[in-house]
């Protein structure tokens, strides 16, 4: 005979850690999200610098293609905004065209 | 616990607090409403432990007209849905209420019902708010700022931030603010209470305001705000109200707000609300409900299409307008939104091209502001 009170202890146990999971998956989103941005704050900074630089001749990258880069990104219907930076967008979005203004 | 309550003031509190039970939860518990009565009030509670809301009913011997009579204190959670029912349909307008071990027996008149509870000691507790900072509204005005921006928030839950208003207190003025990044609502007020902050920036579930919008009286009764870390805690009469906070940052709203316009509208919110609506009816069926918005300095015309259905036109004339001609797509919900929160009176709209977003506003009142980003006209 199964103890009835140690299955539901055991039950209550799991919908603890399940809730646990919940938790832990959406924080670790919230880092994707962050490293995401800085991933792309990161990609601009540095074909800013290698243009300065004058770094390896044949793969210069100029500021004016950093900018098409997301130009071109955000036409093939990616978000560049980083509140959601990389996913993909319905419509235009307000941030997005904020940022293309900006660089 | 053993007490005597009047029928309509039990049922009351009993519909207020059933907006913090969840439709869907694996918690059993949660599906309850936790009743707890000591010699001086009967708490009425629900807790899904995103939004939570208490409601007390005191009693007062004292008074002729007393709502409450306890005999015994204690407390049991019962099911929400069975006790809600079950107390509108009493046929006597006092209720007696029985409660032994996990046990309701609810008499009314000739009627006795004998439901089954649960143990209170499970049902979580409401989060601790200490009170000493906050600031105080009127209901009406706080309800004005939710139904002015909480129709803008994102459902997406992509970008949790978004799917919350942002609330701003700094230098005397209260702000919310409510974005899907496709169009933007805001409402500014003015405070001139001390509040006890310095600053505030807290992001509230647009689903909480939604339901606080629900139970705040329509009148000018005094409401408490108070903001902690996670925490919202909102208490007006003999009701609290407790909504979790969303975490992030909420994007930088001023810098999408253009600063050059190339035409300015003015025209009678209401007739183009109409318009807008007719036109919208033959929007429904395509993606992004889009209409078209031909902007002439003599009149406006407002169209919409579906290649099954037909098309509609109409003009409207506005009551100035001055710049360039233009031709604007968007999506008719979005302006429908706007319009219905602005209302009936002459509103102002600046616009700065097909591709960026033109801005509506109450004339001489930019303190009540919607942003809308028109659709690409080669996207439709
Ligand atoms: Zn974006």
């Amino acid at each position: 005979m199964v103890d009835k009170q140690e299955l539901f202890q055991r039950v209550e146990l799991l919908q603890d850690q399940i809730g646990h999971f919940y938790q832990e998956i959406g924080a670790l989103k919230l880092l994707l999200n962050e490293l995401l941005e800085e991933n792309q704050n990161l990609m601009v900074e540095n074909a800013n610098l290698r243009d300065r630089v004058g770094f390896g001749e044949e793969e210069k990258t100029t500021p004016g293609e950093a900018k098409k880069y997301l130009r071109d990104l955000y036409e093939d219907g990616f978000h560049i905004c980083n509140i959601n930076y990389g996913s993909l967008r319905k419509g235009d979005c307000l941030f997005c065209l904020e940022s293309l203004q900006r660089t | 616990m053993r007490l005597v309550i009047k029928k309509n003031e039990l049922l009351h509190a009993l519909q207020d607090v059933q907006r913090a039970v969840p439709t869907r939860t694996t918690k059993m518990i949660l599906y309850g409403i936790l009743l707890h009565a000591d010699y001086e009030k009967l708490e009425i509670s629900a807790y899904d432990q995103e939004i939570g809301i208490k409601t007390n009913i005191s009693s007062l011997p004292d008074q002729e007209d007393n709502p409450l009579q306890i005999e015994e204190p204690g407390s049991i959670v019962l099911n929400a849905k069975y006790v809600i029912e079950i107390v509108r349909k009493l046929p006597q307008p006092l209720v007696r209420i029985d409660v032994q071990d996990f046990t309701a027996i609810i008499h009314s008149g000739n009627a006795t019902y004998t439901l089954n509870g649960m143990d209170p000691r499970e049902y979580p507790s409401l989060p601790e708010i200490h009170e000493e900072v906050g600031f105080t509204l009127q209901a009406d005005t706080l309800k004005m700022l939710i139904e002015h921006t909480v129709f803008a928030v994102s459902n997406s839950e992509v970008r949790p931030t978004l799917t919350g208003i942002l609330l701003k207190y700094q230098e005397g003025t209260i702000s919310f603010s409510a974005t899907d990044s496709h169009r933007l609502a805001m409402q500014t007020i003015e405070v001139d209470v001390p509040t006890g902050y310095e600053a505030i920036e807290a992001i509230i579930p647009g689903k909480s305001l939604t339901e606080l919008a629900k139970i705040i009286p329509d009148d000018d009764t005094l409401v408490n705000i108070h903001i902690t870390q996670n925490q919202l805690l909102v208490s007006f009469a003999n009701t609290y109200f407790y909504s979790r906070l969303i975490e992030g940052n909420y994007p930088d709203i001023s810098r999408i707000f253009p600063s050059s316009f190339r035409s300015n509208l003015q025209i009678d919110g209401k007739n183009l609300l109409d318009c807008i609506e007719r036109a919208a009816l033959l929007a429904r069926d395509n993606e992004n409900q889009v209409i078209r918005i031909q902007l002439k300095p003599s009149f406006i015309e407002v169209s919409s299409h579906s290649p099954e259905i037909g098309k509609i036109t109409e003009t409207v004339e506005p009551e100035s307008f001055s710049g360039e001609a233009m031709l604007i797509a968007c999506n008719a919900k979005f302006l429908i939104d706007a319009l219905r929160a602005l209302g009936s009176a002459t509103i102002k709209i600046d616009f700065t091209g097909q591709g960026s977003a033109f801005v509506l506003y109450e004339l001489n009142n930019d303190q009540h502001v919607h942003l809308i980003l028109p659709v690409r006209i080669g996207n439709i």
